[in-house]
């Protein structure tokens, strides 16, 4: 059993460029099937129902009929800024929290400018699906598209301090660390002749925080957890005397195979974060951290009889057999 | 002792998807490259080009091969079946389908290998075991996926023929 937090360095710096209009959709949207209809409407809805995040912020939470207004785009190095990768909490803390605020400032303009054209005030307005509306009574008070088509395509009546286009870039850089945690137990059998270490179990229960995807919580944990398995079991990389790099190659660096690993058992607690937009937390390092120390630790304790304390990776039964022997030899 | 002459390219002629093609390639080309570069099929991916990760699995005449691991040559007179074969027009194969439905890829880099050892697995065997399927699918390595989720989209595959009676995966 090992317990895990990846720490998180509060450093990482994120445009927000996920909400905004798009001036070439195909690029953005490569062969999707919209391309062809990407007509006014859509490409606004498309310009702020931007992702997971958006949704929750913007529309309230009628997911499904904003889903069918909406056109999600696809992570896609051609169309977005420079970015450092997904390490450290970059997608869901950094990147959510930049889109968190990028919807902000949309949802904002969208309601100060529909108050104008409504004589409301915006206080008493709000965002739902397709239209704005009051607040109080949930009276639709102007459909999104009419909105939409005053500020995209008569902007020129706008008032002077109001930017054309329904688009926002927001930049998030998150106040203070959040971090990954979860608790891993593994049950292993050791065969004690030859070595070997078989996974017969493996539970995680993780806390990310607010879950945003729960389908994709469960891949990133699932995942990680397997990554860990190759890190304690079999991924080794083995240098000679000489410095020569020996597993450079796929056939001596074992990563597990759809064989060699088990169906994860999840669980899930939700503690929000009290620093994060939304209370989101990273959770691609609480799948792959813990594994190596709670593996080592079944081992260890498997081999109890034998009084071996199962301190290096990888796993491999030639080493497990040797700390064996050694114990045996030294009885 | 004189020379031995060996040709540097040779004309071969495969069928790829029910298109055929005849084109000249080099004697050493891979199938791979000729499958990507010559054709511009880039559905087939190359991970380790050196037969390992299954990334470049394409159906060569029934069996399921790893085209990085064959020559261009090799395949001359050849009946292949490469990913972009699968859906039919813009309706997806039952496995790409089951796919998206399990969230079965995550970076999908090795999705298109997995799919096709998987079209190829469910040809020959279509109610395979848990573990059936994961021996199936032991010559494609996924980074990310742990693999829980590919298993269950061809279990899903497998239920789903069996319901509809047909024991095939249409393909």
């Amino acid at each position: 059993m090992a317990t895990s937090q990846g720490g998180k360095g509060g450093t990482g710096k994120m445009v927000g460029a996920q909400v905004r209009r798009v001036e070439d959709p195909r690029v953005l949207l490569g062969k999707s099937q919209y391309v062809d209809d990407l007509d006014l409407p859509n490409s606004v809805a498309l310009a702020f129902v931007r992702s997971p995040y958006a949704h929750a912020r913007i529309v309230s939470s009628d997911v499904d009929a904003a889903r069918n207004q909406s056109r999600i785009i696809e992570g896609d190095t051609n169309a977005v800024p420079y970015g450092m990768g997904t390490w450290g909490s970059r997608s869901a803390v950094t990147g959510g929290g930049a889109i968190s605020k990028a919807s902000e400032k949309l949802r904002s303009k969208m309601l100060r400018l529909a108050s104008r054209m409504t004589e409301v005030p915006d206080d008493d307005l709000e965002l739902a699906v397709g239209m704005i509306r009051r607040k109080a009574d949930a009276t639709p008070l102007l459909p999104i598209k009419e909105l939409a088509h005053r500020i995209l395509v008569q902007a020129g009546s706008l008032p002077q301090d109001e930017d054309p286009g329904l688009d926002a870039t927001a930049h998030y850089e998150p106040p203070l660390s959040t971090h990954a945690n979860a608790t891993h137990i593994a049950l292993v059998e050791v065969d004690s002749d030859a070595g070997k270490v078989d996974l017969l179990r493996y539970i995680v229960v993780e806390d990310c925080g607010t879950i945003i995807n729960p389908t994709v919580v469960d891949g990133q944990i699932q995942g990680g957890v397997v990554q860990g398995i190759g890190s304690a079991l079999y991924e080794h990389a083995l240098y000679d005397e000489n410095g020569q790099f020996l597993t450079g190659t796929l056939m001596d660096h074992l990563i597990p195979t759809a064989v060699d690993v088990p169906r994860v058992e999840i669980g899930h607690i939700e503690s929000p974060s009290p620093h994060t937009p939304h209370g989101i937390k990273g959770v691609g390092e609480s799948g792959a951290i813990a594994p190596p120390a709670a593996i080592a630790n079944a081992v260890a304790d498997a081999l109890a009889p034998f009084e071996v304390r199962a301190n290096a990776i990888p796993l491999t039964p030639e080493r497990v057999l040797g700390w064996i022997e050694q114990r045996k030899a030294a009885a | 002792m004189a020379e031995t002459q060996f040709a540097e390219s040779q004309t071969i002629r495969v069928r790829v998807n029910g298109q055929e093609y005849e084109r000249e390639v080099p004697v050493r080309r891979l199938l791979a490259d000729f499958i990507r570069h010559d054709l511009g099929l880039t559905a087939t991916h190359l991970g380790c080009e050196h037969g390992v990760c299954g990334a470049c699995t394409i159906i060569m005449d029934g069996e399921s091969v790893r085209s990085c691991l064959l020559f261009a040559v090799q395949a001359d007179g050849a009946e292949l079946q490469t990913l972009e074969g699968l859906a039919n027009g813009d309706e997806m194969h039952p496995l790409q389908q089951a796919f998206w439905d399990n969230h079965a890829l995550q970076c999908g880099f090795c999705t298109s290998g997995f799919l096709m050892s998987a079209v190829d697995l469910l040809d020959k065997n279509p109610q395979p075991s848990e573990e059936e399927i994961r021996y199936g699918l032991s010559g494609n390595l996924c980074r990310c996926t742990g693999y829980a989720n590919i298993v269950k989209a061809v279990q899903a595959v497998a239920e789903q023929s069996l319901r509809h009676g047909s024991g095939q995966v249409q393909s």
